[in-house]
C-alpha cells in the first residue's frame, strides 16, 4: 500500500530470531529427557544438549549465509540459479515432501498427547483434524500475520515455563543430580544424536530471509533464535532429572509434561499447573505447524506461480491428514518421526550446504 | 470455483464437528476416588467362581481385594439451603467399593457395574497396602503399576502401608472430617510436629524408590476405634518386598541418622530427671572410609538444634556448664536411638534404608559402579561395614523461664 | 477483501446509482429574473410545504420587490427579523444614498454595504440555492436580477453540551459533542489550538446530503494513512447517511470481523488526545459520534482515565481491564471445559463442593451457560430500551433476585451464576462499547470451543481469535500494533501506563511525522 506499511511486510532480525525459536521449540521438548536420560544415563545429558546445540548453530550458521546471498529471492529461485532448474525443481518439491511429512508428524503428536492426557473417547481424528483447520485458517492469511503470532505467543510459552520451573525448585533432589561428569564421551555423543533429533527446525531460515529487511542479518538471527531453545532445553533437561532421577526418567514417555504434573502451588488454587503447560505447548505446536505449512505453501507456489494460495492450502489439507493418520500405534508414530527427520536432514542440512560451497565456488550472488 | 468448494466443504467439516462433545461428562456424574486400599483377599471365594464361571481362563498368582473410596459431593455440604443441591439420603460423605480381581485395571471397571459414578482418579489423594501385599515377592510393585501408567493419575497421592487390613484404615470414621481419606492425608502433613513419622511418600518416589536398586521405607498406619495411628515404618528390601517394620523409637533413629526430621522432641535423663529438647533442626554428614572393601568404615554425623520444651530436673539452665551437660545428655539420647536403629537395620534386618549406599553413588561413582551389585546383595559389602554414629546438640534457647521450682521446695 | 472492493469501485466514477440519481433530479434549472416565477418554481419543488416563508417587500421607496424565502425552524427568525430585514429596511430608509434603478446593483449594494452578516455569497444556480435553503440558509431575491444572495441563517435548537451518558469518567472534563457538526468542531477547536488542525469539509449522501468533516493535525498525521482515509470516503455513494456507523461500515477493512475497526465516542478530548497522536477524526452532522481511526486493539481498551490520573493508578487499572477482558471472553468457556471435561484440573475441595452443588441441576454444563448468558444478553438489550430510572433496577433484579431464583428452583447451579455474574461485570468494565460487543460474540464462539472440546477447545479458540486479529487491519494499520509487529518504543503505554516525564515520542504505530511530543526537561 504504502511504503510504510511495505516495510511492515519486511521482518527484523528479532523477529527472525523468534521465529527459529518458536518452529524449533515443539513436540521434542516433551520426549528429549527419557532419549537423553537414556543415553547419558545422569545428569551430564546437558552437555549433549549445548553439543548439538552447536553443532545445529552451525549448520543454521551455514544455512543462513546461503540464504542472504540471495536477497529477496525464494528457495526455489536461488536454488535454480546455482544449480540448474531442473535439479531446483527437484529440490525443491522433495522439501515441500519433508515439510508435508513434518506438518502430518506435528499433528498427529498433538492428537497422540492431547488424547492421551486430555480426552478419553473422543477420537483421535477429531482432535487432528480440528486442529488442521485452525492451522489452515493461519495459513489462509497474510503471511507476515502468521510471523506475528509467533511474537505473540513465544513470551506467553516462555513466561509459563518459567513458572513452572520455579515451582519445582522444591521437588529438585540434589541426589538425584550428582554425581556429576561421569559419563564418558562416547555417551554424551549418543546423547547428542538424541537430542539432536528435536532441534530441527531452524531450516526455516533457508526460506524466510527473503522477507527479512537485513538479509545479511540472517546469522545473527540464527543466533538468537537458537539460543533460546538451548537454553530451555538444559533447563528443562536438568531439572528433570533433579527431580525425577535419572532412572524414573528414563521409564516416563513424556518426561515434561510428568514434570508440570508435578508441581504443586502452595496456596493450592492452581492445583493442576499442567492444564497451563498443555495450553502454552499446544500454542507452540501450532507456532510450528503453521510455519511449515506456510513454507510448503510457498515453496509450491513459487515453483508453480500461476496456482492461487488458497488451491494448494485445500488440495494439500488432506493429504497432510491422512499421512497424519497413517501410523497405527506409538512406537510407529515414533519411527516415522526419525524417519522424518533422518530424511529432513539430508534434504536442507547437506543439500543446501553443498549449494553454499557450489555458489561459493562459482561466485554466484543474488541481486537486490 | 474455489469459494464455491470452500464453502460446502467447511460447512460438512463443521457439523462433523457439532455431532461431538464425545467427553463430556458432567461434573455431578463423576465418582472422585479420594482413597484406595488394596489387600489381599481373604477367602478364596470369588477366585473359586470365577474359575467356574470361565474354567479356561489363564490363571495368575496373585489377587486383590481392592477398597475404593468414592466421594459423595452432597455429604459434604453441611446442611444444604435447600437450594439446588441434592438430596442424599444418608449423610456420609464417602462411599466404600470392594472388588476383588487380580488387575486392578480390571477392578477399577468393574465397579462400573455397581456404581452410577465411573471411578476418576485425578483427586487419588491416599493409598493404602496391607502387608500382606507388600510382603509377596512383587506384590507391592504389581500392585503400584496401574496407577503409575494410567497418564490421568497424580504422581502426588501418598502411600501407607498398614499394620493389618488396609480396608480398616480407610473405613474409619473420624469426627473431625468428613472424608477418611483427607483425615489421613492431612496427619501425614504433620511431620514438623513429630520425629517419630517418617517424611511422606508420595506415588512419584514410590516409582524412583521401585525402579533405583536400594532399600527403601514407606510409612506405617494402623487403625483404631476412630482413629488412625501413623508412626512407624515399613521397611523395604531392594527388591521391593517389605520384610519388616520399624517401631516408633526406631523410626525416629531412622529419621535422625538420614537428616529428615523437622521438628520433633528428644527426651534425655538428667541429674536424673526428666529434660525435654525441642527440635528445631538436624543436619547430618557422612564421612566414608572407603579403603577396606571388605570393611567400609562410615561415621555419621548428626548436629541438632533446639529448645528447651520441658524440664523436670532442677538447674540453672542459664549457666554455661549446666547448658554442656544438657547438650552431651541430648546427644547420647540420639546416639543411643540411632545405635538402635542401627542394629535393627543394618545387623538385623541388613537393608540400606540410610541411604549410605546412595551417598557413595554420588561422591565416588567410579569406585560405586565397581561394588554396586555387591552392596546389598553379592557379597553383601553392607553388612560387613562398620557404622558409627556421633551427635552434637545445640541448645539455643530455654523457653520463658528459667526454673520453674526452687530446690529447696522439693 | 474489501481492498478488492475498492479497487473497483473506484474505477467506476460515475456507478450506476450516481447516474440513477442524477437522473432523477430536476434538470438544471435556473433562476429567471422573474421574481414571481422564481417563488412559484421552489415553491412547487418543495412540494409547497407549510413551513416555507416567503416574505415579499419593497426596498426602500423603489419599485423593486425583494423576496426572502427561509425554511421555518431552520433558519434563525431573529436574525431574519433583524439582521435581514431590519437592516434592510432600516439602512434603505436611513441611507443616503439612493437605490440604484437596476436589480443587479441592488443585489450588489445589498452584497457589500447593507446586510450586516458574516457569511454571505452570491448563487446564479437553483439547485445550490435549493441545497442551502434545505440546510437553513436564507435567499434572498430581487426582483429582474437573476442573482440572488444566500446568508447563513442557521439557527435551530440543539440540545446542550452535557456529559456523554456511555463515557463517563469519575475524573475528566464533562462536556460532549452534540448532533450539530458547528458545535463539535468547537469542541475540538477549544482544545486544539494549533494553526496546523485542519477540518476538511464535504458531505455524504446523495439525498441527505449530510454535512462530513476529516478532522487531522497536518504535520503529525501520516499523509498516506490520511489520503486512504480520504479515498475511502470518496466512494461512499447512498442516499441517506444518517449515523456515523454508515461511514463507519462503508470503509472499514473487514466487515466479517466482529472487531470494531473504527473507534467512536461522544467525547471531545479522547478526539483531541487522538488528533495529537496522529490520528483522524471524522465529525458528521446530525450525530454526537465522532469516528477516529484508525483504532488498534490498545486504544480500545484504555480510557482518558488512565492519563488523567497518576501512573500507578493508572497502571493498576489497565491491568484490571485486561483481566476483565479475558474473563469477560473466556469465564463461560472455561467454567464449561473444566466442569465437564476435566474436574481434576480444580483443586479437590472446589471441585467436590462444585459437584455438590450441581447435584440436583437437570442441564449439562454447557446448556445452563448457554441459557444464562443467553438471559444476560436479553437483560442487557432491555437495560437499554428503559427508561433511566427503571434501567438501574433492571440490572440489580435481573441479576440477583432472578439468579438467586434459578438457582432455588434447581434450573442452575450456583456456580453458574457466580460466573455469569462475572463475565457481566467485566464486559461492563471494557471502556469500549463496540468492543464489548464483539467480546460477547467471541464469548459464545468458545462456549462452542469448550463444549466440543474442553480445555483443548478454548485454547483452539483462543489461537483462532489470535489469527484473526493478527490478520486485521484499521486503515492498513496492523490491529494488534504495538504487539506485533513489535514496537518496543510504544510499550510504555500498552499495559503499563508508564509516568508522564516518560511518554516522550508519540505512538510508533501510527507513523507520525513529528514524533516528539515532549521536550526532555532538565529544569522544573
Amino acid at each position: 500500500m504504502s511504503a510504510q506499511t511495505l516495510s511492515e511486510k519486511m521482518i527484523s532480525k528479532n523477529h527472525m530470531g523468534i521465529n527459529i525459536a518458536s518452529v524449533t521449540v515443539g513436540v521434542g521438548i516433551l520426549t528429549f529427557p527419557r532419549a537423553l536420560a537414556k543415553a547419558t544415563s545422569g545428569f551430564d545429558g546437558w552437555i549433549s544438549v549445548v553439543i548439538s546445540g552447536l553443532v545445529a548453530l552451525l549448520i543454521g550458521w551455514l544455512l543462513a549465509k546461503l540464504a542472504a546471498r540471495f536477497p529477496r529471492q525464494t528457495f526455489f529461485d536461488y536454488t535454480a540459479i546455482i544449480a540448474s532448474k531442473p535439479v531446483a525443481y527437484a529440490l525443491t518439491l522433495l522439501v515441500c515432501l519433508y515439510t508435508m511429512l513434518f506438518v502430518s508428524f506435528e499433528i498427529r503428536a498433538i492428537g497422540n498427547i492431547a488424547k492421551q492426557y486430555l480426552f478419553y473417547s473422543t477420537p483421535v481424528e477429531m482432535i487432528t483434524l480440528s486442529f488442521l483447520l485452525i492451522v489452515q485458517y493461519a495459513v489462509a492469511g497474510s503471511r507476515i500475520a502468521m510471523l506475528r503470532l509467533n511474537l505473540l505467543f513465544l513470551p506467553v510459552v516462555l513466561v509459563v515455563i518459567f513458572f513452572v520451573l520455579v515451582f519445582t525448585t522444591q521437588l529438585l533432589e540434589i541426589e538425584n543430580i550428582r554425581p556429576y561428569f561421569s559419563s564418558s564421551w562416547k555417551s554424551l555423543l549418543e546423547g547428542s544424536k538424541a537430542v539432536g533429533l528435536s532441534y530441527s527446525g531452524f531450516e526455516i531460515i533457508l526460506f524466510y530471509t527473503m522477507l527479512m529487511r537485513n538479509p545479511e542479518e540472517g546469522p545473527k538471527a540464527m543466533l538468537l533464535g537458537l539460543f533460546i531453545p538451548v537454553s530451555l532445553y538444559v533447563t528443562i533437561y536438568i531439572f528433570v532429572i533433579g527431580v525425577f532421577s535419572a532412572e524414573v526418567a528414563k521409564n516416563l514417555t513424556y518426561p515434561t509434561i510428568d514434570l508440570a504434573k508435578e508441581v504443586e502451588i502452595p496456596g493450592g488454587f492452581f492445583e493442576r499447573v499442567e492444564s497451563m503447560f498443555f495450553t502454552i505447548w499446544i500454542m507452540t505446536i501450532f507456532n510450528t505447524c503453521v510455519m511449515w505449512l506456510d513454507i510448503t505453501i510457498l515453496n509450491l507456489t513459487s515453483m508453480f506461480r500461476k496456482v492461487k494460495k488458497m488451491v494448494w492450502i485445500l488440495a494439500l489439507s488432506p493429504i497432510i491428514y491422512f499421512v497424519a493418520m497413517l501410523p497405527q500405534n506409538l512406537v510407529d508414530f515414533f519411527a516415522f518421526a526419525d524417519a522424518i527427520t533422518y530424511f529432513g536432514m539430508i534434504i536442507v542440512y547437506l543439500c543446501p550446504i553443498c549449494l553454499l560451497l557450489i555458489a561459493i565456488m562459482r561466485g554466484v550472488k543474488g541481486h537486490e | 470455483m474455489n469459494k464455491r468448494f470452500a464453502l460446502p466443504t467447511i460447512l460438512v467439516i463443521v457439523s462433523a464437528l457439532l455431532a461431538g462433545c464425545w467427553d463430556q461428562v458432567q461434573i455431578e456424574e463423576r465418582g472422585f476416588v479420594v482413597g484406595i486400599a488394596i489387600d489381599a483377599p481373604r477367602t478364596k471365594e470369588v477366585e473359586k467362581r470365577a474359575a467356574k464361571e470361565a474354567p479356561r481362563k489363564p490363571k495368575v498368582k496373585q489377587r486383590f481385594l481392592v477398597t475404593h473410596q468414592l466421594v459423595i459431593p452432597g455429604g459434604l455440604i453441611a446442611g444444604s439451603q435447600g437450594g439446588g443441591g441434592g438430596q442424599n439420603t444418608t449423610n456420609e460423605a464417602f462411599l466404600n467399593l470392594t472388588s476383588e480381581g487380580d488387575s486392578l485395571f480390571e477392578v477399577s471397571r468393574e465397579l462400573a457395574t455397581r456404581t452410577s459414578r465411573a471411578p476418576f482418579y485425578q483427586h487419588l489423594k491416599v493409598l493404602v497396602i496391607s502387608e500382606e501385599v507388600a510382603r509377596t515377592p512383587n506384590g507391592f510393585a504389581n500392585a503400584m503399576d496401574f496407577l503409575l501408567r494410567d497418564p490421568d493419575s497424580r504422581r502426588s497421592g501418598k502411600v501407607f502401608i498398614a499394620n493389618g487390613l488396609a480396608k480398616s484404615i480407610i473405613e474409619v470414621k473420624p469426627k473431625t472430617e468428613k472424608l477418611p481419606s483427607l483425615y489421613i492425608n492431612s496427619i501425614g502433613e504433620n511431620i514438623e510436629k513429630n520425629a517419630r513419622m517418617l517424611p511422606e511418600v508420595r506415588i512419584g518416589d514410590i516409582h524412583e524408590e521401585l525402579l533405583n536398586p536400594f532399600s527403601f521405607v514407606i510409612p506405617r498406619v494402623r487403625a483404631e476405634k476412630n482413629e488412625i495411628k501413623m508412626a512407624g515404618s515399613a521397611v523395604f528390601s531392594l527388591y521391593n518386598q517389605m520384610v519388616g517394620f520399624l517401631g516408633e523409637e526406631e523410626t525416629e533413629g531412622l529419621n535422625f541418622l538420614t537428616g529428615s526430621i523437622d521438628g520433633g522432641l528428644l527426651k534425655a535423663k538428667v541429674k536424673g530427671d526428666l529434660v525435654v529438647l525441642n527440635i528445631q533442626g538436624t543436619k547430618h554428614e557422612i564421612v566414608q572410609d572407603l579403603r577396606d572393601k571388605q570393611n567400609f568404615k562410615f561415621t555419621i554425623k548428626i548436629e541438632c538444634e533446639g529448645i528447651l520444651a520441658e524440664a523436670y530436673a532442677l538447674m540453672d539452665f542459664l549457666s554455661k556448664e549446666e547448658t554442656k551437660k544438657l547438650e552431651r545428655a541430648f546427644a547420647k539420647e540420639i546416639e543411643r536411638m540411632c545405635l538402635d536403629t542401627l542394629q535393627k537395620v543394618h545387623k538385623e534386618m541388613k537393608v540400606d534404608v540410610i541411604k549410605l549406599g546412595s551417598n557413595i553413588r554420588q561422591k565416588e561413582y567410579s569406585l560405586w559402579k565397581q561394588i554396586q551389585k555387591d552392596w546389598e546383595s553379592g557379597q553383601r559389602l553392607y553388612e560387613k561395614s562398620t557404622i558409627k554414629v556421633e551427635a552434637k546438640v545445640y541448645l539455643r534457647n530455654v523457653g520463658s523461664i528459667n526454673r520453674s521450682e526452687l530446690e529447696e521446695g522439693r | 477483501m474489501m481492498r478488492k472492493f475498492f479497487a473497483q469501485r473506484r474505477k467506476k466514477k460515475t456507478s450506476p446509482f450516481s447516474q440513477h440519481m442524477q437522473q432523477r433530479q430536476t434538470p438544471e434549472l435556473t433562476l429567471s429574473p422573474n421574481l414571481a416565477d422564481n417563488l412559484e418554481l421552489f415553491r412547487t419543488l418543495l412540494g409547497n410545504p407549510h413551513d416555507l416563508l416567503i416574505r415579499t417587500f419593497l426596498i426602500g421607496n423603489t419599485n423593486h420587490t425583494c423576496a426572502v424565502i427561509a425554511l421555518d425552524g431552520l433558519a434563525d427568525s431573529d436574525m431574519l427579523h433583524n439582521q435581514v430585514l431590519g437592516h434592510i429596511q432600516l439602512m434603505i430608509s436611513t441611507s443616503e444614498k439612493s437605490v440604484p434603478p437596476e436589480p443587479d446593483e441592488i443585489i450588489q449594494l445589498l452584497f457589500e454595504e447593507v446586510l450586516s452578516v458574516v457569511e454571505i455569497k452570491k448563487e446564479t444556480s437553483l439547485t445550490a440555492a435549493l441545497d442551502c435553503i434545505l440546510s437553513g440558509d436564507t435567499a434572498l431575491f430581487v426582483d429582474g436580477s437573476s442573482e440572488l444572495i444566500l446568508i447563513d441563517s442557521k439557527g435551530w435548537k440543539t440540545r446542550g453540551i452535557e456529559e456523554p451518558v456511555s463515557e463517563g469518567l469519575v475524573r475528566g472534563p464533562r462536556d460532549g459533542f452534540t448532533e450539530s457538526i458547528r458545535d463539535n468542531t468547537v469542541r475540538i477547536r477549544r482544545r486544539v489550538k494549533d494553526p496546523n488542525l485542519r477540518f476538511e469539509s464535504s458531505w455524504v449522501g446523495t439525498r441527505s446530503k449530510t454535512e462530513l468533516i476529516i478532522a487531522y493535525i497536518d504535520d503529525i498525521v501520516d499523509h498516506e494513512m490520511l489520503d486512504e482515509v480520504r479515498r475511502r470516503i470518496a466512494t461512499i455513494d447512498i442516499d441517506e447517511v444518517e449515523e456515523s456507523g454508515f461511514i463507519e461500515q462503508w470503509i472499514e477493512d473487514d466487515f466479517l470481523s466482529p472487531f470494531p475497526q473504527a473507534h467512536n465516542t461522544e467525547r471531545p478530548d479522547k478526539v483531541s488526545a487522538s488528533l495529537f497522536q496522529g490520528r483522524v477524526a471524522i465529525l458528521l452532522d446530525g450525530t454526537p459520534m465522532v469516528l477516529i481511526l484508525p483504532v488498534t486493539i490498545g486504544l480500545l481498551l484504555h480510557s482518558p482515565e488512565d492519563y488523567y490520573e497518576r501512573w500507578i493508578v493508572g497502571t493498576l487499572t489497565r491491568l484490571l481491564r485486561y483481566l476483565a477482558a479475558f474473563f469477560a471472553v473466556f469465564s463461560p468457556s472455561l467454567y464449561i471445559a473444566l466442569v465437564t471435561f476435566h474436574p481434576g484440573l480444580i483443586p479437590s475441595d472446589l471441585a467436590f463442593s462444585i459437584a455438590a452443588t450441581r447435584d440436583g441441576v437437570p442441564f449439562p454444563a454447557f446448556i445452563e451457560s448457554l441459557m444464562m448468558i443467553t438471559t444476560m444478553e436479553l437483560l442487557q438489550e432491555a437495560g437499554l430500551r428503559l427508561p433511566k430510572p427503571i434501567g438501574q433496577t433492571v440490572g440489580i433484579v435481573g441479576g440477583l433476585v432472578i439468579g438467586d431464583a434459578a438457582v432455588s428452583a434447581g434450573i442452575v447451579s450456583p456456580v453458574m451464576v457466580i460466573v455469569v455474574a462475572l463475565t457481566a461485570i467485566s464486559s461492563f468494565a471494557i471502556p469500549s462499547f463496540q468492543l464489548a460487543i464483539a467480546f460477547r460474540m467471541i464469548r459464545f464462539f468458545a462456549m462452542f470451543g469448550a463444549a466440543i472440546f474442553g480445555i483443548y477447545g478454548v485454547i483452539l479458540s483462543l489461537i483462532a481469535i489470535m489469527i484473526h486479529l493478527s490478520n486485521l487491519t484499521s486503515i492498513g494499520y496492523p490491529y494488534l500494533a504495538p504487539l506485533a509487529p513489535q514496537m518496543p518504543r510504544d510499550w510504555k503505554d500498552l499495559i503499563l501506563r508508564a509516568p508522564v516525564t516518560f511518554l516522550k515520542e508519540r505512538p510508533q504505530a501510527l507513523h507520525p511525522e513529528d514524533e516528539i511530543r515532549m521536550r526532555t526537561g532538565d529544569s522544573k
